[in-house]
């Protein structure tokens, strides 16, 4: 590849990062560029909640190191602090806000996710605070300095459980409210949600399932969030909103590159546009389970994917045939892991041993899921590996094997095979 | 130069002597029965019973698993603070407890079970007994204590593919389609 080529990474998280090692690491020599919106060196949204809640220091929040060593040694320009406001795929140049103009001969978009506001009324208060960016954790850990007495906690998902477990973990009465009529609602069955649910509400924790949010207001130096149920509001100290969130694509032209939800890719993570490609957050790549594209929103994911991106642009071919939407989550004292969607299968079985809960779901005999708790959890890796491994290869793990700890061995043979 | 360990299952006798030798190297607390079974004892090493044939003529083997220092460790990508790495001289793939927060990633991770944590909720696992090799030991503490000479420290360049194949081949033979495993 010629040396003045210029490659142009928008972003700088996890799949920016990767990009860069997966370039420099396949003999690309171009130049690279990098044009962040922060200022700061690549961090890792999920350790924010550890951050607020004491867990690890400020610096932890950069897997890559808390300095910019990492640019200098994979020679990356920065232009940070300059958020993208445009992408011109005819003109080939990436400009920014302020008026910057970035030519280049392959671009690849990472510039991830924002937290989803609905718009309503009250959304903009001041102790309404959302859980993604650095910024977001350091207005919340001051926030949790003033030892608020109440928070609501809207979104029963993965983050919001963990903004949950940092409120109680600073004394705070927490109530966790969602839309849905149970806890979870992408990742868990009903029914493994409900032992789950009965572990918060035997802590303390208020449940307020099945009702949306509609407006907060605020008076007395109180912040009370009304709810499509018409019952009470739920007054509050601090409010965090965490129902999701939506890919940073605003800069795209879709005449010019293909969107649905997020920036559509193939295996290559190549766009419609054959010299743009994307990672992370802001794609839409394969869901192996449904063989259909959906953002798959996870930290792996984000990191395959820009490797993938990062080799094929340097001209190394790679295949990242896609991922199965998957999560861990350790909260109060307890674990929660599943993955695959527990409401499509025809059937579902639970299993209770030794102190874990297992909750499976089938279609026909293909495995479409998984719920497990606590000491169940030892398997997670396993199962989701057969499962992942079968459908990139085309064939499916069986169901005798996916049944129980016999597993475990066939696993391993497998392994031994490919070895 | 990057080493590994070999496992022959022709070899094994199940005689669990690599397990205990593995938690006496590593000060690994012993563990009971109960806490084998809900995972909360860390167990490094692990041997398997694997049965093959019909019921009433079946044969028994054995499988002898720890972390297998993946090429290309899953467990690495998903580690969110970077607490895991992989060394690409030694070939080892090992954790920085300092960095490590519990997340348990890497369990859903791994596609062998492999991490453990202990009573810190901390991650560990098989470091290709690091310690115990710079002190000058030529082997890993399992390799030294198997008395079959069923586990192998080697050279990954030295033991030939077509070795490995053959070892490979084995097992699946070996291991048939009925499987169980012990704790
Ligand atoms: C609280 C929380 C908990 C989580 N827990 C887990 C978990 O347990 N497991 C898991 O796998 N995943 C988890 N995730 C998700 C995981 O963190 C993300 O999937 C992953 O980090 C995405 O990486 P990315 O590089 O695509 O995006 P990001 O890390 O969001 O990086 C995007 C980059 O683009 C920049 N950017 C955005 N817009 C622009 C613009 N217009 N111009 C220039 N730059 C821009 C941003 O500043 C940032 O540098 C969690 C996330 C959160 C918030
Ligand atoms: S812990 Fe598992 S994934 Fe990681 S290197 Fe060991 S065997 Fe491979
Ligand atoms: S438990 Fe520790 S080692 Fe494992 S993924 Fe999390 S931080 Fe990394």
């Amino acid at each position: 590849m010629p040396k003045n080529e210029k490659i142009c990474i928008i972003g700088n998280g996890g799949a920016a990062v990767e990009a860069v090692k997966a370039l420099r690491e396949n003999q690309y020599e171009g130049e690279i560029h990098l044009v962040s919106d922060s200022a700061q060196p690549a961090y890792n949204p999920m350790l924010t909640t550890y951050y607020v809640s004491g867990k690890i220091e400020f610096e932890a929040m950069f897997p890559y190191g808390c300095n910019m060593d990492l640019y200098e040694q994979y020679d990356v320009t920065l232009h940070l602090g300059s958020p993208v406001a445009g992408l011109d795929t005819k003109t080939k140049a990436v400009s920014t806000a302020s008026g910057a103009v970035y030519p280049y001969d392959k671009c690849l978009v990472a510039t991830g996710a924002s937290p989803f506001l609905p718009p309503i009324e009250g959304m903009d208060r001041e102790r309404v605070y959302t859980m993604r960016t650095v910024e977001d954790a350091q207005k919340l850990k001051e926030a949790l300095e003033k030892k608020p007495g109440k928070a609501l906690v809207i979104g029963a998902s993965m983050v919001g459980i963990k903004v949950v477990e940092l409120l109680y973990d600073a004394g705070a009465e927490v109530c966790l409210a969602d839309m849905a009529p149970y806890l979870f609602p992408l990742a868990a069955h009903q029914e493994c949600a409900c032992v789950i649910e009965n572990r918060l509400t035997d802590k303390g924790i208020r449940l307020r399932f099945g009702a949306g949010i509609e407006k907060i207001l605020e008076a007395d130096g109180k912040l009370s969030g009304y709810f499509s149920d018409g019952k009470p509001p739920e007054e509050a100290d601090l409010i965090a909103v965490c129902i999701g969130v939506r890919p940073n694509l605003g800069f795209i032209d879709r005449e010019q590159i293909e969107i649905d939800r997020g920036i559509l890719v193939d295996d290559h993570m190549r766009t419609s546009d054959p010299d743009v490609y994307a990672a992370g957050d802001v794609a839409q790549g394969m869901n192996l389970l449904t063989g259909k594209k959906q953002i798959i929103g996870l930290w792996p994911n984000a990191r395959y994917q820009g490797r993938t991106a990062g080799r094929n642009m340097a001209g190394a071919e790679d295949v990242y045939s896609g991922a199965i939407p998957h999560n861990i989550t350790h909260f109060i004292h307890m674990v929660f892991s599943g993955f695959g969607d527990l409401t499509s299968g025809t059937r579902t079985e639970t299993e209770e041993r030794n102190g874990g809960y297992v909750q499976r779901a089938w279609n026909g005999s293909n495995l479409v899921g998984v719920n497990m708790l606590d000491s169940s959890c030892a398997q997670i890796g396993i199962i989701k590996s057969a499962v992942e491994k079968g459908l990139q290869t085309g064939t499916p793990a069986e169901f005798e094997q996916l049944c129980s700890t016999k597993l475990r061995d066939k696993l391993l043979l497998e392994h031994f095979k490919r070895a | 130069m990057s080493k590994a360990i070999y496992f022959d299952i022709d070899r094994c006798i199940g005689c669990f002597a690599c397990q205990s030798a593995c938690k006496q190297e590593n000060d690994l607390a012993p563990h009971t029965l109960e806490e084998a079974l809900s995972q909360t004892a860390p167990i490094w090493r692990r041997v398997m019973e694997v049965e093959q044939g019909d019921y009433g003529q079946e044969t028994v083997s054995y499988i002898s698993l720890s972390c297998m220092h993946c090429a290309d460790a899953p467990c690495v990508i998903a580690c969110p603070t970077g607490a895991l790495s992989r060394d690409k001289e030694s070939g080892r793939v090992v954790v920085n407890e300092s960095k490590c927060i519990g997340c348990k990633m890497c369990l859903q991770a791994c596609p062998f079970g492999i991490p453990q944590y202990g009573k810190d909720d901390l991650m560990q696992k098989c470091n290709l007994c690091l310690d115990r090799l710079q002190d000058g030991e030529a082997e890993p503490a399992c390799v030294a204590s198997c008395p079959a000479k069923a586990l192998r420290y080697g050279d990954t360049a030295e033991l030939s593919k077509k070795e490995q194949t053959k070892v490979a081949a084995r097992l699946v033979l070996a291991t048939g389609n009925k499987y169980s495993a012990g704790i």
